[in-house]
């Protein structure tokens, strides 16, 4: 017979009738597969309370400015998420811990490219959650942002869980590049059980101006050593400064997602967390009888 | 922690406060200077942006007090800012702390105020506390139906629709000619008044006259009912829309 690229396709995209259901022998192939052999369970995702959620799924919240909100989109974004999550273990982590991202590249012999850094930042909301990792390799600083739930991301590893004293380090940029350096065999760290995850408390002195910022007037940026500037620049400071913001409500309200909301959404991650547990754990029976 | 009312997702930068070049400082020292009145006084009237903008911040200021109590260092400092006669941090915390615990509702209420020429030229309103110790600002909805002039005019009503009913042609449905019956006999009961006029052993004669005209009342809005059903048959149903009123529990 001919190949009927209409029927092929057709069957492709839509089980046959009676056929609805995926295939037992395709989940085995899957479990089996190689990408899944790395996965490690995050035994904090496990033990972590509710509470802890937004800090550890920063991406499942959506954005705070309601004209751009689309709760339909949302919860389908979220599905698809914990969908995701349950082929890739995607582990907790902060702006200051250190990654190693494995990447799907045909252009390689092995197919697969490996890069280390330093996460410096973490933004996006739903499945456009992206983080950027920062190393200085042969005097050459690079970083590269990655999408969390690209496809194409075959393991992402936590080599070293801690965070820094600020939501961003881009001004490791204008530091020396020794605090931006992070060998590609560097082994991982791991946390005992139960354990807080760390603060790094390092102020990171900064090389001379010019700086792609200017940084001195970062009142925010609590990881920054600064050094001696000329008077005429330290000048402009005391008029920049608004000492009444941190005592502004509804600026902060109006940024972050109430807690009522967060709630609501991270009922659905605990739901998943719960089921695949529960599967999980009939399959570990299963295997060992 | 959410504002249990519509509020605006921009805020208003309440520009030319404390005359021109202000800024954001103006703005927030104005914001304090109005929490700071509702507060001590419970019930303000001041422009209505200034009003809607300072109600935000004295409901947020009111629910981080009931969430972290007065032991708690940052709601300390925070109740330290906004208020700015400080006897108000101790009012605040041991007045409406316990006012305001189980309320699941908006803790102020906002009214528009007429505008009164000449006038400040801009639109006033008036901000108050809930549980406050003044006279309520509108006035109690007086009940008229028990007025002569209403009590005439809706048995006139219930004079003329008998009549519509009686006369609509539907001599082949089944249900008109039974609830014309029922309908008739029903309106002779209340026609009559109280039971008293039949025999004692009815239990209805034995209602007090509050009761009976309770009764009466439901007789009546049960007819008015089956007559408006039996005309509205057919007909599309509108949605009422319900009153816009804060002490719903709805919020956003």
């Amino acid at each position: 017979m001919l190949f009927n690229p209409r029927a092929f396709y057709r069957s492709y995209d839509r089980p046959q009738k009676g056929h609805e259901k995926v295939p037992s022998w395709t989940i085995e192939k899957h479990r089996d597969s190689p990408l899944n052999a790395t996965r490690v369970e995050s035994e904090r995702l496990r033990h972590a309370a509710p509470t802890e959620f937004r800090y550890i799924f920063p991406e499942f919240l959506p954005h705070p400015d309601w004209k751009k909100r689309d709760r339909v989109a949302e919860k389908l974004q979220r599905r698809d998420m914990l969908r995701r999550r349950l082929v890739l273990d995607i582990p907790e982590f902060y702006v200051g811990s250190i990654l190693g991202v494995t990447v799907a590249d045909q252009h390689v012999p092995s197919k697969q490219s490996r890069f280390v850094g330093i996460c410096i930042h973490r933004d996006g909301h739903g499945l456009r959650a992206n983080f950027t990792l920062r190393n200085h390799i042969d005097g050459q600083g690079v970083e590269i942002k990655y999408d969390l739930y690209n496809p194409t991301l075959q393991n992402i590893e936590v080599l070293k869980l801690e965070k820094r004293l600020d939501e961003e380090l881009f001004y490791l940029r204008d530091a020396p590049a020794t605090h931006s350096t992070i060998t590609f065999d560097r082994k991982p760290e791991t946390l005992p059980l139960g354990a807080t995850v760390p603060v790094n408390m390092k102020k990171i002195p900064l090389n001379p101006p010019p700086w792609t910022q200017r940084w001195e007037k970062r009142e925010d940026l609590k990881g920054i050593d600064l050094p001696e500037l000329p008077e005429k620049r330290m000048r402009k400071l005391s008029q920049i400064v608004k000492p009444w913001e941190k005592y502004d409500l509804m600026k902060e309200y109006r940024k972050n997602i109430s807690e009522e909301e967060q709630n609501e959404i991270f009922k659905e991650v605990v739901q998943h967390h719960t089921r695949v547990e529960k599967k999980r754990h009939q399959e570990r029976l299963k295997r060992m009888t | 922690m959410s504002l249990r009312y519509p509020y605006k997702m921009s805020y208003r930068k309440l520009r030319g406060t404390f005359g021109p070049g202000g800024g954001p400082l103006a703005r927030i020292t104005r914001l304090r200077m109005v929490v700071t009145s509702l507060i001590r006084h419970e019930r303000i009237e001041t422009t209505w942006n200034k009003a809607a903008e300072a109600r935000d911040y004295a409901e947020l200021l009111i629910q981080r007090a009931i969430k972290n109590g007065d032991k708690h260092g940052p709601t300390m400092e925070l109740a330290d800012f906004w208020l700015l006669e400080k006897d108000l941090i101790h009012k605040l915390f041991k007045v409406f702390v316990p006012r305001f615990e189980k309320c699941p509702t908006a803790f102020t209420k906002m009214y528009r105020l007429p505008y009164v020429y000449p006038g400040k030229g801009r639109e006033m309103g008036l901000l108050e506390l809930k549980g406050n110790p003044w006279p309520p600002v509108l006035p109690e909805a007086i009940d008229k139906s028990k007025h002569i002039n209403n009590v005439l005019l809706n048995a006139a009503r219930q004079d003329f629709r008998m009549e519509q009913y009686k006369s609509m042609d539907m001599s082949s449905d089944r249900w008109h000619k039974e609830s014309v019956s029922q309908m008739s006999a029903a309106m002779d009961t209340v026609a009559k008044g109280s039971g008293l006029e039949e025999t004692v052993t009815d239990t209805e004669s034995l209602l007090s006259d509050e009761i009976r005209e309770e009764k009466e009342a439901q007789e009546m809005r049960e007819l008015q009912r089956k007559i408006d059903s039996l005309k509205n048959r057919g007909k599309k149903k509108h949605r009422d829309e319900d009153d816009d009123d804060d002490d719903d529990g709805t919020y956003v």
